[in-house]
């Protein structure tokens, strides 16, 4: 009656290693299906693939979704910005050169010159406070 | 709420106020003060026309010109300030001096009136613009209202953010009168070149992002010149109003700097110019 238990117990736990091993192998697979730029820390734009890429920015009441987007340097994007809140606001930045006043629902694309690595601030000037920082840094090559 | 009611009133008429109460304190003392009034307060009538015309646009009840054309339509009216505001100074320097000995010929009185369109055309686009964004805030704001006491601090806010701008007016009124005229002439002619090359330098940024962006410029177009937005960024309340009043910007690309160069340029030739012609006058004569 022994025997056969004893046999039990280290097929269990050889079990759990195996699976505890592979478990990182199957994981690390099923990342490697997202796009590299996730990997890189850049923001995901809305249509990876696309030869401008273009970024979401929702303004809520002052809150701005998101408050921090990290793109590539010297290539130029565009911002797709819309005001789900249920005050109007201006997007706005003087270091992008951007100024967009956007009534409750409206949304607006606006493209954005190649900027230099650095950081870059936006913010909703009709209800100030949160500021928004994009971060552009040059792509790994 | 109410607070920001207040800042972003006042913040938003300073620009518009201080064209207005600059040409108004210098229409002070002008022998012909009534005929230059009158054009500026038409302007201003005018201006609240078109902001609320913009403002409708912005909101979308109306579709005044398309996207693109109202920002060509935005660009030329930034364009068109800095231009009648260096136009405006080249003509305060021309009759400042003089004062009231000056409008005696029929010739100076002809000119005299196509500089009061360029007053009125630059007190009508100072409040369109800004004004437009005011109405837009105000009016979103407006229909959040729910109370009565909602109401009620809502106007009381309005209010006080309009009396904080209306006491810039008077303060430069003030101002005109007891410091010196000479100073005063001196510094808010300053005071209007620095808000042109602000004005220009949104225009042309304008361009740039909106409408150049299709083209592959040269990359050193792009490329950032300095950066003290450790220091003083444009973003912050300080330094956002001295982007807005004099073109402060924390991190200027090569194309403003070349933008600045080119305004600050062509008004060392105008100046250089008009200096000549001032000296040349001034010899004929004798």
């Amino acid at each position: 009656m022994s025997r056969p238990l004893k046999m039990k117990m280290p097929k269990k736990a050889f079990l759990c290693v195996v699976l505890t091993c592979l478990a990182p192998l199957w994981l690390s697979a099923a990342h490697a299906q997202e796009t590299a730029t996730e990997a890189a820390g850049f923001s995901e734009p809305v249509d990876p693939g696309a030869s401008v890429p273009t970024y979401k920015i929702e303004l809520k009441d002052g809150a701005l979704l998101p408050e921090t987007l990290v793109v590539p340097a010297k290539t130029r994007f565009k911002l797709h910005v819309t005001n789900i809140g249920t005050k109007p606001s201006e997007f706005e930045s003087n270091q992008m050169r951007l100024e967009e006043v956007l009534f409750m629902g409206m949304d607006v694309t606006m493209t954005v010159t190649p900027l230099d690595s650095g950081e870059y601030d936006y913010f909703d000037e009709f209800q100030p406070g949160v500021m928004g920082k994009l971060i552009a840094k040059e792509v790994a090559q | 709420m109410m607070g920001q009611v207040i800042f972003i009133v006042a913040r938003e008429s300073v620009e518009a106020l201080l064209v207005i109460g600059i040409l108004w304190a210098w229409m002070a003392h002008r022998a012909d003060a009534r005929a230059g009034k009158t054009w500026l307060l038409g302007g201003i009538v005018a201006g609240f026309a078109l902001a609320t015309m913009l403002a409708l646009a912005l909101v979308g009840v109306t579709t005044f010109l398309g996207a693109a054309a109202r920002s060509w339509f935005e660009i030329a009216m930034l364009s068109m300030a800095a231009v009648l505001i260096v136009q405006m100074v080249l003509w305060m320097r021309k009759h400042g001096r003089t004062l009231k000995r000056e409008m005696e010929g029929e010739l100076d009185r002809h000119v005299a009136t196509s500089n009061w369109w360029g007053v009125f055309a630059l007190a009508m686009i100072a409040i369109g613009r800004e004004g437009s964004e005011t109405v837009v805030f105000l009016y979103g704001s407006f229909l959040q209202l729910q109370s009565l006491a909602n109401f009620l601090s809502f106007f009381g806010s309005a209010v006080a953010g309009l009396g904080i701008a209306l006491g810039l007016f008077w303060a430069l009124q003030v101002g005109a009168r007891f410091v010196s005229w000479k100073w005063f002439f001196r510094v808010t002619e300053w005071m209007l070149l620095f808000l042109g090359s602000a004005l220009f330098l949104t225009a042309m940024g304008k361009l740039l992002s909106k409408h150049l962006s299709a083209f592959d410029l040269p990359g050193w177009v792009y490329a950032t010149v300095w950066d003290t937005s450790g220091v003083l960024s444009d973003s912050s309340m300080f330094g956002s109003l001295l982007a807005t009043l004099a073109a402060y910007r924390s991190q200027p690309i090569v194309w403003d700097i070349l933008m600045l160069a080119l305004y600050w340029g062509t008004l060392a030739v105008l100046f250089g110019w008009q200096k000549r012609r001032f000296a040349a006058t001034r010899i004929a004569p004798a």
